[in-house]
């Protein structure tokens, strides 16, 4: 199965970004992909990108700095709108890897 | 796991910002065990930096929350304020959000609760259920509307 690693942020680096990494594992099972969620608040997002390689971020708190990776809202997964856009965008960065 | 205490579901609360509902909601927290002290300051610094208003389908929520550090043992609360309370829109600085219904969530270790994590989310997104729950004044009905939350 293609892998695909994603940085999950959130403001606490636990909660949300928790239950983001878990819906985005599943989603991407079914679609074949392997995703490998990390979890982490904002303020560790530049030591993540620094020591580990990610596809795409998916945040539920703002990221305001400009970064290498595409940067997806995911805020839609804990209130189910807008969730098909999160995974469209999401699955294309897996497909072009 | 339990999650849910009949101490923690409070209705029809008079609080007038999302400062006095996180308070009101920490002090019970406190009293009873579930936080240490420095809980009810972090939540309320958190929550200003990184907000925690969600809205489903057109029902204002807040699930106020901070990290494990300062949590004993993990709950999820219910508060109901009297009149809608203005929470920010996660996500953004400066986007209200009125929040009819409140939920703390109090959360030990996110990986241990994954499970329960999955059903919060299910609950986020159930605004029927939001929606029952906001108009219930029984509190053991709440409750057993929640009971889903401990199911392993």
């Amino acid at each position: 199965m293609k892998k695909i690693n994603i940085l999950t942020v959130c403001g606490s680096g636990t909660f949300s970004s928790t239950m983001v990494a878990q819906k985005l594992t599943e989603v991407l099972r079914e679609k074949g992909f392997e995703a490998h969620c990390t979890e982490c608040n904002n303020g560790q997002i530049e030591t993540q990108l620094s020591t580990a390689k990610y596809d795409c971020m998916c945040f539920t708190s703002p990221c305001n700095g400009t970064y290498p990776i595409p940067c997806i809202n995911a805020i839609g997964f804990l209130t189910g709108i807008g969730e098909e856009e999160i995974i469209e965008k999401v699955l294309e960065v897996a497909r072009s890897l | 796991m339990k999650v849910l205490d009949e101490a923690l579901i409070q209705l029809d609360v008079d609080a007038a910002t999302a400062d006095e509902a996180i308070l009101h909601m920490a002090d019970t927290l406190y009293r009873l065990g579930y936080v240490k002290e420095d809980y009810a300051k972090r939540v309320l610094t958190r929550e200003k930096e990184y907000p925690t208003g969600l809205i489903g389908q057109g029902l204002g929520i807040a699930i106020p929350h901070t990290d494990p550090e300062c949590v004993i043992k993990p709950a999820v609360c219910v508060l109901i304020p009297k009149e809608p309370v203005k929470f920010m829109m996660m996500g953004t600085k400066d986007e209200p959000v009125m929040a009819e219904i409140i939920l703390p969530l109090v959360v030990k270790d996110s990986r241990m609760q994954i499970n329960m994590l999955k059903k919060i989310m299910e609950l986020l997104k159930d605004t029927e259920k939001l929606d029952k729950i906001r108009e219930c004044k029984d509190k053991k009905e709440i409750l057993r509307m929640l009971a889903f939350l401990e199911e392993e």
